[in-house]
């Protein structure tokens, strides 16, 4: 097996493993999916909109799987720049980067299946079936897979900010409330205003999120390559960013010494 | 023998920023050039263990990061089993093992023996030759009883066993050791000392360890290096050093009462056990400790003497 194929299998171990962390996630999943269902039920109610709910809280969960599978890699890359760590590895065989990036998606991918079962077998006994076809499933499940591991991307760039900032305690902040509002992750962008929406589209947080999650309730395939097409773009943007960024922090090490 | 890691000239130097609190600083920041290594020059035998010894702050550990690949120099060159390290990293890797003794490389939360076989994975190497070296190394360092335990709820001093096995694996040619028995107690020290010693005889492993602790290098190497401000102040066998150098010893007794004496024998008109001897007759001793003189005072020695 590949290195990277090993570090993400032990990770994705690990991360079955802590029974605790898990328990509590799906806890707050519930929480979270029964608030909003009544919420939606109350709105659907008073708007004589059956089934608002349904197609609500079903997107709903598929934006938390993104959001909340995130393993906290900014934390420890910023941990690994900071206290030098990340210098012990640089005469190692592997790509430190390469290899904290893979273990972060060994821990995210436990979160993001359990979260879905879990998710799903609640979602459906509180509200029903989901909104798309069964045979649409597979897409949008594999579309918001890998929306999660750009999730783990963007957080990977925001740790290595470690470069320059002190502490990415605000800025790891400032992204993931821009992702609740910019990336629709708890209501979907198509009850915001438009001039909302215009400046949304302008963000990652529009493609990362809302338009892989909105394949949940309004799934064809314009809307597929749309999701695709812009997702790919965002990717490589912020691939030259990260690589760039870990090379000037080798170099650094290679100066300074971590 | 031919040299198995050559240096010469080499110095490291680093532009570090002035401590300064004026608003003219922080647009326009001052920066002081620090010597941390200065123009070194030494070769290094294959099998041969070497202790570079120095102080702390004398340059050892960037000497070390940079014959490991870690960091650039600003000038001079070095060889290390023929490659340039700064431009052959990744070649390289596969011909070096490094301990930090101040940090793991083993993953904290995972058991020992996963720990290993990610190294085994990064490494390249095969399942089966891997697994028997694996074995061959557990009994070398007595670790079976820790391989399933977490790395973090080991102690240091059987941490730093699994580090220097998880730096072995790939079976490399030279092993560069950082402090490793830096924090431990005396035991623990002694284990280490032997254990390494035993590996590099029985691999015919090159070693180049650093330590401020003399009894260290006595332990296990045959040859030192003293380095002092980045300088190199002595290279010659331990036996010369321990003639010129390390002939004081300092034994600290406590008498019954409690009352601590401590005294310095000159070993070359006394021999240590004469006095250990002629004290235990004029005191009930309780306890005792012989230590080596410090670095620092090996090192003013030297000075004083050129």
């Amino acid at each position: 097996m590949n290195k990277y194929a090993s570090l993400f299998w032990i990770s994705f171990k690990q991360a079955w493993s802590k029974k605790a962390n898990l328990s509590g996630m799906l806890f707050f999943l519930f929480i979270l999916i029964f608030i909003y269902n009544c919420l939606w039920e109350a709105i659907a109610a008073e708007s004589m909109e059956s089934g608002l709910n349904r197609v609500f809280i079903w997107y709903l969960l598929f934006a938390e799987m993104i959001i909340l599978s995130n393993p906290k890699i900014d934390r420890t890359l910023f941990d690994d720049i900071q206290s030098g760590t990340m210098a012990y590895y640089i005469n190692k065989p592997i790509s430190f980067f390469f290899m904290r990036y893979t273990e972060a998606l060994g821990n995210m991918s436990v979160s993001f299946l359990i979260m879905g079962g879990f998710g799903a077998a609640i979602t459906l006994i509180l509200t029903g079936t989901p909104p798309f076809e069964w045979w649409q499933f597979p897409i949008i499940f594999a579309m918001c897979f890998a929306s999660s591991c750009i999730n783990v991307l963007l957080y990977t760039a925001v740790g290595l900010c470690g470069l320059w900032l002190a502490s990415i305690r605000t800025l790891g902040m400032a992204v993931e409330r821009l992702a609740f509002i910019l990336g629709g992750a708890i209501f979907p962008l198509s009850i915001y205003p438009d001039w909302f929406v215009d400046i949304a589209k302008w963000t990652p947080f529009y493609s990362f999120y809302y338009l892989t999650i909105k394949l949940v309730y309004d799934f064809s395939w314009t809307n597929l390559a749309e999701a695709f097409i812009l997702n790919t773009f965002w990717v490589a943007l912020m691939s030259t960013f990260v690589i760039t960024t870990y090379k000037k922090l080798t170099k650094r090490i290679n100066v300074y010494g971590g | 023998m031919t040299d198995i890691i050559e240096v010469s000239q080499l110095t490291k130097k680093f532009k570090i920023q002035k401590p300064s609190s004026g608003l003219k600083s922080f647009f326009k920041p001052e920066y002081k050039n620090v010597t941390a290594v200065d123009k070194i020059s030494f070769a290094i035998k294959k099998g041969e263990r070497v202790a570079f010894i120095g102080p702390n702050g004398a340059g050892k550990s960037t000497t070390i990061k940079m014959l490991s690949s870690i960091l650039y120099p600003t000038s001079g060159t070095a060889l290390v089993n023929g490659l340039v390290p700064w431009d052959n990293r990744k070649k390289l890797a596969y011909d070096i093992g490094t301990v930090f003794g101040q940090r793991s490389q083993l993953w904290y939360n995972l058991p020992v023996q996963d720990s290993f076989a990610l190294m085994g994975k990064i490494y390249d190497l095969d399942e089966i030759p891997f697994k028997r070296r694996l074995s061959k190394l557990v009994k070398l360092f007595e670790i079976r009883d820790l391989l399933e335990h977490p790395t973090r709820s080991l102690s240091l001093g059987q941490r730093m066993r699994c580090e220097i096995v998880a730096s072995l694996l790939h079976k490399p040619q030279i092993l560069f050791l950082d402090e490793p028995t830096i924090g431990l107690d005396v035991t623990a020290k002694e284990i280490i000392r032997d254990l390494i010693k035993k590996q590099a005889l029985e691999e015919d492993t090159t070693l180049l360890l650093t330590s401020h602790d003399t009894d260290d290098m006595e332990k296990v190497c045959e040859r030192v290096i003293i380095i002092n401000k980045g300088k190199l102040i002595f290279d010659d066998s331990i036996s010369a050093l321990r003639d010129s150098y390390l002939n004081k010893k300092y034994i600290e007794i406590t008498t019954e009462g409690g009352k601590k004496i401590r005294t310095v024998v000159n070993t070359k008109e006394k021999p240590a056990k004469q006095a250990i001897d002629e004290l235990v007759k004029k005191y009930h001793v309780t306890d005792m400790t012989i230590e080596n003189p410090p670095m620092e005072e090996i090192i003013k020695e030297i000075y004083s003497r050129e």
